[in-house]
C-alpha cells in the first residue's frame, strides 16, 4: 500500500512537471507557431517586417514574429 | 517494493505515450510548448523505468519469491551478484533492462542536443518514444517482470550454473546498451532522412551515437565470445558455442550484436568520409590487431587435447604442441559441500621448464535444491593457467578413490585472439570518432 501511494505521489509530481510547459505557455497566451514563421538565425532584419535586428531578443519587436531558432 | 516498480511500470508506459504523441503534435502545429511536453514526458518516461528496475532488483537482492521471475531464476544460496545479473536472464528482465538503457540514453540525447539540433529533436523525441511505447505494452501487458504467483516458493529455482560468470552476466547489459545507443542513432537518422537536414551538428550528433553502438555492442560480442569460450571446456568449435546456449536468448541476441556493431561501423565510417580518410592511429591499431587475431586463431588450431589419470600427489609429464616438457602434480583430490553445491575437486601444480609454476584447480559441481533434488545438470569448471604464448586448461573428467582423470588442452596463442579484439575494437572506435570541429568535417 505504501508503495502505491509513494508511487501515486510521483505520478502526479511527474505529471504536473510534464504539463508545466503547456501551462505556462496558456499563461503567456498562445505562442507564435513555430516553423511558419521566418526565421532569423544570423541576426540580420526580420524577414516578415524587416525591422531593424535587436541582439538576444527572440522575437521581434514590431510584429511579434519568431526571430531566432 | 513490487507494488510500486508495477505502477511505476504503467506510469512510465504513459509517459511514454505521452512524449510521442506531444512531440508529434508539437511538429505538425508547430507549437514549442507541445514539443517541450513531449520532451519533458520522454525524460520522466525514464525515471518511471528506472523506479521499475530497481523494484525487480530488489526483488531479486531480497530474494523476494513471491515475484514469478525471482522464484524462476534465482535462489536463497545464489551470490548477490548473479541475483543482479538473474534480473536480466529472461526475456522479461532484459526487455526492462533495454527500456531503461534505451530511455536513459535518449534522454541524454535530448540534453546533448538542445543546443545544436533543435529542429531535428522533436522528430527523435517521437520516434524513441514511439520504441518505448512498444517495449513497455509488451511489458506491461505479456512479459510482466514483477508479475506475482499466487503460491509463495521458500526457494526459487536458482540461476544456470553456465550464467553464473562474470563474463556471461556482463554481456546481456552490453549488449542492451549497445542495441539502445544504435536505436538512438537510427532514430536522428530516421528524422535527418525525413527533414532532409545533414548538417554539421545532425553528422556529429550520428557519429557520436554510431560511436556509443559500436563500443557497446562489439564489446558484448567480445565478452559473450569469452564467455563461450571457457564455457565450452576449450574443446573444439568453441568459436561457435558462443551462439547456443551460454545466455538464454543464445544466437540470434549474438547475431544481432554483431550486426549492430557492424552496422554502426559502416554508418561511422561512411560519416566521416569512408575507409580512405581513417586516422593514421585508427589505421595501425586496426592492421595491428588484424594480425594478432589471425595468427591467434590460426595457432589455436594446433590445439591438442590429452586425458590423464593421476593419483594424489602423483606426477604426470605431458608434451604440448611446441614440443615443451609439462609437468603436472596432484595437489589431492577433495569433496566439498556449498550451499546447495556437492562439488569435487583437484588442485594441479602446472610446470613448464624454469618457468614460475602455476596453480590449477578444476571442480566437478552437482546442484541440489533444498528438498535434495537436483537442480541443474552437474558442471565441469575448466581451470586455466594463461600465458602470451599458451593457455593450458584443464578439466575434471571423473575421480576415483584417490585418484582423477582429467583432461589437458594446450591452446597455443589463444591469448592474441583477445588482445586482436580489444585492439580491433578500439582502433574502429578511433576511426569511426567524429570530427572534433567543424573544420575537420567531411563534406
Amino acid at each position: 500500500m505504501n508503495g502505491l501511494a509513494i508511487g501515486g505521489a510521483l505520478a502526479l509530481a511527474a505529471a504536473l512537471w510534464v504539463l508545466g510547459p503547456i501551462f505556462r505557455a496558456g499563461a503567456a497566451g498562445a505562442p507564435p507557431p513555430q516553423g511558419s514563421e521566418p526565421r532569423d538565425a544570423e541576426g540580420g532584419p526580420c524577414k516578415a517586417c524587416g525591422a531593424a535586428p535587436e541582439p538576444g531578443a527572440e522575437y521581434c519587436a514590431q510584429c511579434g514574429r519568431r526571430r531566432t531558432g | 517494493m513490487t507494488d510500486l516498480g508495477a505502477l511505476a511500470l504503467w506510469v512510465a508506459a504513459l509517459m511514454a505515450v505521452w512524449g510521442a504523441a506531444l512531440s508529434f503534435a508539437g511538429i505538425t502545429l508547430g507549437r514549442d510548448d507541445l514539443a517541450h511536453s513531449g520532451r519533458r514526458g520522454l525524460v520522466a518516461c525514464a525515471g518511471f523505468v528506472a523506479i521499475a528496475t530497481a523494484a525487480l532488483w530488489w526483488a531479486f537482492l531480497a530474494d523476494d519469491f513471491a515475484v514469478r521471475q525471482v522464484a524462476m531464476f534465482s535462489s536463497v544460496a545464489l551470490p548477490s551478484a548473479f541475483k543482479l545479473s538473474a534480473s536480466w536472464t529472461a526475456r522479461a528482465g532484459s526487455l526492462l533492462l533495454f527500456a531503461l538503457a534505451f530511455a536513459v540514453l535518449a534522454a541524454g540525447a535530448q540534453r546533448a542536443n538542445r543546443d545544436g539540433n533543435e529542429r531535428l529533436m522533436p522528430g527523435v523525441t517521437a520516434t524513441c518514444a514511439l520504441v518505448l511505447v512498444v517495449a513497455l505494452v509488451i511489458l506491461v501487458t505479456t512479459w510482466n517482470p514483477l508479475e506475482r504467483i499466487e503460491t509463495v516458493l521458500e526457494d526459487g529455482r536458482g540461476l544456470d550454473p553456465r550464467l553464473q560468470g562474470v563474463a556471461a552476466a556482463a554481456t546481456v547489459p552490453l549488449r542492451l546498451l549497445g542495441y539502445a545507443a544504435a536505436a538512438v542513432a537510427l532514430a536522428f537518422a530516421l528524422v535527418a532522412a525525413v527533414q532532409r537536414r545533414y548538417d554539421g551538428a545532425c553528422r556529429r550528433a550520428l557519429g557520436w551515437w554510431t560511436l556509443i553502438a559500436w563500443c557497446f555492442s562489439s564489446a558484448s560480442v567480445l565478452v559473450a565470445l569469452r564467455a563461450a569460450y571457457t564455457n565450452a571446456d576449450y574443446g573444439t568449435r568453441w568459436f561457435w558455442r558462443a551462439t547456443d546456449g551460454a545466455s538464454l536468448d543464445g544466437g540470434a541476441a549474438l547475431f544481432v550484436a554483431v550486426a549492430a556493431a557492424l552496422g554502426a561501423l559502416i554508418a561511422g565510417t561512411l560519416l566521416n568520409g569512408g575507409v580512405r580518410r581513417i586516422r593514421g592511429s585508427a589505421r595501425y591499431a586496426l592492421v595491428a590487431g588484424s594480425a594478432c587475431l589471425a595468427a591467434g586463431l590460426a595457432a589455436s588450431a594446433l590445439r591438442s587435447q590429452q586425458v590423464l589419470e593421476i593419483a594424489d600427489g602423483a606426477t604426470v609429464h605431458l608434451a604440448d604442441p611446441l614440443r615443451r616438457d609439462w609437468s603436472f602434480t596432484s595437489q589431492g583430490a577433495s569433496r566439498i559441500e556449498r550451499p546447495g553445491q556437492l562439488v569435487a575437486a583437484v588442485a594441479l601444480r602446472a610446470a613448464q621448464g624454469k618457468e614460475r609454476p602455476q596453480f590449477i584447480t578444476t571442480e566437478y559441481r552437482e546442484y541440489f535444491g533444498q528438498d535434495d533434488r537436483e537442480r541443474f545438470p552437474p558442471l565441469a569448471t575448466t581451470g586455466t593457467g594463461a600465458s602470451l604464448l599458451e593457455d593450458v586448461a584443464v578439466t575434471y573428467v571423473s575421480g576415483g578413490e584417490g585418484t582423477a582423470t582429467l583432461r589437458v588442452t594446450f591452446v597455443p596463442l589463444v591469448s592474441w585472439v583477445w588482445i586482436g579484439g580489444v585492439a580491433i575494437v578500439i582502433g574502429a572506435a578511433l576511426a569511426i570518432r567524429p570530427a572534433a570541429s567543424s573544420s575537420e568535417e567531411v563534406a
